[in-house]
């Protein structure tokens, strides 16, 4: 049962008939694990926390960088030379204080991935490179852990929802295991509202997972490539491959 | 051989059947390096290229995988 002070704080989307108050409460329950605070994990960060996520883990070993404030949000030139999770989680806990926040100031790898992601009910990878990424994907995929991808360049993003073992749907290895990655915001640049509207596809995916669970009309497998300059957005599936080293 | 008409990035275009994926990336000299391929908005594995033929109608999108964050 929700208090007054928060029908108030979450008026507006206790409204939605994907979350009313039952999803409300599931989302208050939640563990999110958010890899990556630049300009997808900042403010994917910010929309959970606002939105009453349980409990959010912030996990970068990176810090703020003068570069960093043209798309990334959250910060600002007062956190400039800070730890990303430490800034991240001060700025939060202004928004959202019933929210329990953790920070790691650690770079997410093959050995500490399982015990950073063991008791969430859904990770969100917002890193900005592709070996990381496969890292993630492989973790989740073993751990059966739902897993909300987004990435941006130049004035493209695309993302892809991840649900392990979900019948014909592939993993982020089917895609990419074979391909090289070119394009990153370092060699590419990034238009900061780019990042931030698959920052926000990624927050709206996992808030409505975490509201409705498995009754959640969640698209899973679906590979999103939206064209910003161009406006316009494709959707495919991701099926299983069967060269594919993690899911087969 | 036959003359068949496909669409790549909604590009009405005309090819000679039979040909396979890996084929077309190859007429078309796109960079196969980070591309991604969909046919009929289904994506095809980079191993499935050259054994994978195109139907007349097809619809293939060819696109760049970014990883950027």
């Amino acid at each position: 049962m929700l208090s007054s002070s928060e029908i108030r704080r979450y008026s507006r989307q206790l409204m939605l008939p994907q979350i009313e108050e039952e999803g409300h409460e599931n989302i208050a329950k939640s563990h999110v694990v958010i890899i990556g605070l630049g300009g997808l994990g900042s403010l994917a960060a910010r929309f959970l926390v606002g939105a009453g996520v349980g409990n959010v883990t912030l996990v970068d070993g990176d810090i703020v960088n003068i570069s960093n404030l043209q798309r990334q949000v959250t910060y600002n030139e007062m956190h400039l030379g800070e730890l990303k999770a430490k800034a991240l989680l001060n700025e939060l806990r202004k928004v959202n204080p019933s929210v329990n926040i953790k920070g790691k100031c650690i770079y997410a790898d093959r050995d500490n991935l399982p015990c950073i992601i063991q008791s969430a009910h859904c990770v969100l990878d917002c890193t900005d490179t592709l070996a990381v990424r496969k890292l993630i994907n492989q973790a989740c995929f073993f751990a059966h852990k739902p897993l909300f991808i987004a990435a941006a360049s130049g004035c493209t993003w695309q993302a892809v929802n991840l649900l392990p073992n979900q019948s014909n749907a592939g993993c982020y290895a089917c895609l990419t295991n074979t391909i090289e990655v070119r394009e990153d915001c370092v060699t590419q640049g990034v238009l900061g509202p780019v990042v931030g509207m698959a920052a926000c596809h990624q927050a709206t995916q996992a808030l409505l997972f975490l509201a409705k669970g498995n009754n959640a009309d969640i698209k899973w497998g679906q590979y999103i490539h939206c064209d910003a300059a161009q406006s316009t957005i494709r959707a495919f599936a991701l099926t299983r491959s069967i060269h594919c080293k993690v899911c087969q | 051989m036959t003359q068949i008409n496909i669409f790549v990035n909604d590009t009405p275009m005309s090819v000679i059947s039979p040909i396979s994926i890996a084929e077309l990336i190859a007429l078309n000299q796109l960079d196969d390096i980070g591309t991604a391929i969909a046919q009929n908005h289904t994506i095809v594995s980079r191993p499935d290229w050259s054994k994978t033929y195109l139907n007349s109608g097809d619809k293939v999108d060819v696109f760049t995988l970014v990883a950027g964050g």
